[in-house]
């Protein structure tokens, strides 16, 4: 079963999740992980680059939200 | 408390509901019967049932699943059924279950389902985040960020081969 959590909650809980990577930001471990997974093997591009985007969408929609909130 | 009902709707509408489920089952090679049931769950919108053959897999679908479809921030209908589908080829696929067998307990059931779900999805965002749940649901055993998402990347690495 999928669960009751809804998917922008999965999106919070992954944002913090991946907030522990070491680096300055996860956006920029992404980018190193991916520009040195290129061309290997058994490394899957595909995977690290969803994972990215899921992150920046997440952003993306935290920042509207505090947007929404500050202009009420 | 009283149980909640769903909104009532008429035989054709519950007859579309039916043929959408079948549909997107049909799309993820889903084997066995189909079953939309107008009703509130627990389950989250879906759920797989294992028979005593594939034939007899069983495969519900719940008000909700449309409910969450039709909400923004929620999973779509076609991202829950895959999952549910996920589970399926996890213990009927002969190549699958191998991987079902060395990576068994609840939370790689999950991570797996959600990991094969997010190759049988056509829409990118449901693979997306089909791929951000299993993430979230591996890190529940206490791994670091860096070992969470190379063992995603390998999984799934691994599911691309032998999802067909
Ligand atoms: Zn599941």
């Amino acid at each position: 079963m999928i669960g009751q959590k809804k998917r922008r909650d999965v999106q919070r809980d992954l944002a913090k999740v991946l907030a522990d990577l070491p680096s300055e930001t996860p956006d920029a471990w992404f980018e190193r992980e991916i520009t040195a997974a290129k061309g290997q093997p058994g490394r899957d591009l595909e995977t690290l680059k969803m994972l990215k985007a899921s992150l920046k969408r997440a952003a993306k929609k935290k920042r509207s939200k505090t947007k929404l909130q500050t202009t009420r | 408390m009283p149980a909640r009902e769903p909104k009532e709707l008429d035989e054709n509408q519950i007859a579309r509901r039916q043929r959408r489920v079948a549909l997107l089952a049909t799309a993820f090679s889903f084997t066995g019967q189909v079953e939309y049931r107008h009703a509130y769950s627990q389950s989250g919108g879906a759920q797989f049932c294992f028979g005593p053959a594939a034939t007899s897999d069983l495969l519900l679908v719940y008000t909700e699943a449309f409910e969450r479809d039709r909400d923004p921030d929620d999973f779509s209908l076609a991202a829950i059924i895959a999952h549910e589908c996920g589970h399926q080829r996890l213990l009927r696929d002969p190549t699958l279950t191998v991987v079902g067998r060395k990576l068994s307990g609840q939370v790689f059931e999950e991570v797996l389902a959600s990991l094969i779900g997010s190759l049988l999805v056509t829409d990118s965002r449901d693979a997306e985040d089909l791929v951000g749940k299993a993430t979230v649901e591996l890190a529940t055993i206490g791994l670091s960020a860096v070992s969470v998402v190379r063992t995603i990347e390998q999984l799934r690495g691994i599911l691309k081969e032998l999802v067909r």
